[in-house]
């Protein structure tokens, strides 16, 4: 599943430890997430949603990649 | 050119050598015992061997990983320099790792000794299994849910793999085929498959 956690953790400055403050998770979970080796649980998936106050279809993407 | 070699300041210089003494020290061992093993241990030994340096190895690696920060996150794939909670657990998977791999080879010794004290062994070995349990059941609780997630994989595909393994030699053990497995054939293997299943998960999910 794509997501834009990196865009938005980018533009709020803020670094893979900050977000992981944020979540209560470690970097290690923040950055498996970020490179879509890691799909969130969907209670950390709001979670996510109401640190970066957007919904959760604005963040994540369940398209499948077209090649 | 002017490689990067000679731009690199002394002090990354030296770490980079004592990795290198490190890793030719653990690699010439553990080639050393593996080759005087294979050569003399049964099959189920041989594996515990080998699993047990597999994690004692791993265990060496990432304790010296958490003495520099930035090693750390290296390994951890992080920004920046690892945190003080990231240099306790890699510390405690370390203490785990290294007791796991004391577990599978400490019977294995015992019996190249001659066994002399069976009991006393199996006490050692009995307590070193709760402690080992009790650090184990620490990385779970202190973990999030990714480390939880991999844990749960990795036993997941251990059972698929040794399930599979297991009837398949069963098959052929009813069959007259193959010799009778003992408690220690099987637990070696289970461990391999768990070892095996623990390295397909962590680099499907390139957390290593």
């Amino acid at each position: 599943m794509k997501n834009r956690l990196r865009v938005l953790r980018a533009e709020r400055e803020w670094s893979q430890a900050d977000l992981a403050d944020r979540l209560g998770v470690s970097r290690q979970t923040v950055n498996a997430i970020e490179t879509g080796k890691y799909d969130p649980s969907l209670p950390l998936a709001f979670k996510i949603a109401r640190v970066f106050e957007a919904p959760i279809e604005q963040i994540f993407d369940d398209e499948q990649e077209t090649a | 050119m002017n490689s990067g070699s000679s731009l690199k300041p002394p002090a990354a210089a030296w770490r980079s050598l004592g990795r290198m003494v490190i890793g030719a020290v653990l690699g010439g061992g553990a080639t050393l015992l593996l080759y005087v093993g294979l050569r003399r241990l049964d099959w189920a030994d041989a594996l515990a061997l080998v699993c047990s340096l597999m994690c004692l190895i791993s265990a060496v690696v990432l304790a010296l990983a958490s003495l520099d920060r930035n090693a750390l996150s290296r390994t951890l794939k992080v920004e920046g320099e690892a945190t003080p909670a990231e240099v306790r657990g890699a510390r405690l998977q370390a203490v785990v790792l290294a007791l796991a791999g004391l577990l599978l080879i400490a019977p294995v010794i015992a019996e190249v000794l001659g066994n002399p004290v069976p009991l006393a062994t199996w006490l050692c070995l009995a307590a070193l299994f709760v402690a080992q349990s009790g650090y184990n059941l620490q990385l779970w609780r202190k973990g999030d849910e990714l480390v939880r997630r991999v844990i749960l994989e990795a036993g997941a595909l251990t059972f698929w793999i040794f399930q599979g393994g297991l009837f398949l030699y069963a098959a052929a053990e009813r069959l007259g085929l193959v010799p009778a497995a003992t408690a220690w054939d099987l637990f070696s293997a289970i461990m391999a498959a768990y070892l095996l299943a623990g390295c397909v998960i962590t680099l499907r999910r390139k957390l290593a």
